[in-house]
């Protein structure tokens, strides 16, 4: 699949974007679960608070990465 | 050894040739287990530091869970490329394989149900911001209350009709690109303050399109782009993601906007 087209507007995907979908979307399936989206809601909730600005967290965790 | 827990990123079909896995939260390795017809991607996380109330209390640091976050997107990036990936929401956590074996069996309709939804599509997000402001206020210095107040109601209605015209034009980019796309959806604009944009959203869009459409779904995503960009709309694309916004029940998926 080497033609698969990509398009991303930085070599990062944004914060945001990523949070909106990897806590926002995606599928939940109870069942034996240990810790699921339920327990996490609200910090989610008291992120979007904490969260901006999100371009400043940004760069922090891609300088982290970037020494790791 | 160390006490581990197991992280579930996502599930695919049995037997999808995936293998060269980034490296996953807390820099783990990733791989496929194969339970009930499906393929879980997983990978054993140190319950020092992963268990549930380290979520709780780590999960209102930015930095740490955007970090999981980040980690948890890059397997299913990888995944979603591959193969057909049903991503689980973060976080998503079992005691053991056995437990997950489990659960995946409870839940086995669903997920069928989501990897034939998905099968052989994409989701791409593009964005609309307004660029200009165009908001022309009243001059101060209007010779009398009455003209001033004449001046003011125009400007209020012509600001009515710019905004009305925008929504038009945003619904218009919109359906046109889900004539291109197997499924649609307007999520929430992202607040100016998580994003860190000075422009206003207009559109946060999501498109699940036919990985044989995708050239045509992104040549009129350039084509809208240029054309709008005079009109003070400025249009955004990324992708490809893997289909958060397509997948489990419809109120678990991100709240759609209404038109």
């Amino acid at each position: 699949m080497s033609d698969v087209p990509e398009r991303w507007s930085n070599e990062q995907v944004a914060l945001v974007d990523l949070i909106d979908r990897v806590i926002g979307g995606g599928v939940v399936i109870t069942g034996d679960i240990v810790l699921g989206i339920a327990d996490v809601d609200l910090v989610y909730v008291g992120l979007q608070l904490v969260i901006a600005p999100a371009h400043e967290v940004e760069q922090s965790i891609s300088l982290r990465r970037r020494s790791a | 050894m160390d006490e581990t827990i197991v992280h579930a990123y996502g599930i695919v079909a049995e037997n999808e040739p995936l293998a060269e896995f980034p490296p996953g939260i807390a820099e783990t390795r990733v791989w496929v287990f194969d339970a009930d017809g499906f393929g879980a991607i997983v990978s054993l996380l140190p319950v020092e530091g992963f268990g549930g109330s380290d979520w709780e209390q780590n999960a209102a640091s930015v930095s740490w869970l955007g970090q999981v976050a980040r980690q948890h997107h890059e397997v299913l990036q990888y995944a979603s490329i591959n193969a057909t990936v049903v991503p689980l929401r973060l976080p998503s956590l079992y005691q053991s394989l056995e437990s997950l074996a489990a659960t995946l069996t409870a839940a086995s309709d669903r997920l069928e149900r989501d990897l034939g939804r998905i099968q052989g599509k994409v989701e791409w997000a593009v964005k609309v911001y307004r660029t200009a402001k165009a908001d022309g206020s009243v001059s101060a210095g209007s010779a009398s209350g009455r003209d001033y107040l004449m001046a003011r109601s125009r400007d209020l209605s012509a600001r009515h009709t710019v905004r009305q015209q925008l929504s038009e034009q945003v619904r218009e980019i919109h359906n046109a690109l889900g004539q291109v796309s197997a499924e649609q959806v307007r999520n929430q604009p992202q607040d100016a303050a998580l994003s860190g944009r000075s422009e206003h959203m207009l559109l946060n869009g999501a498109y699940l399109v036919s990985r044989a459409d995708e050239a045509r779904f992104l040549e009129l995503v350039d084509k809208i782009a240029d054309s709008s960009l005079a009109k003070g709309i400025l249009v955004e694309v990324s992708g490809p993601w893997p289909a958060y916004n397509f997948t489990g029940d419809a109120e678990a998926t991100a709240t759609e906007a209404l038109k």
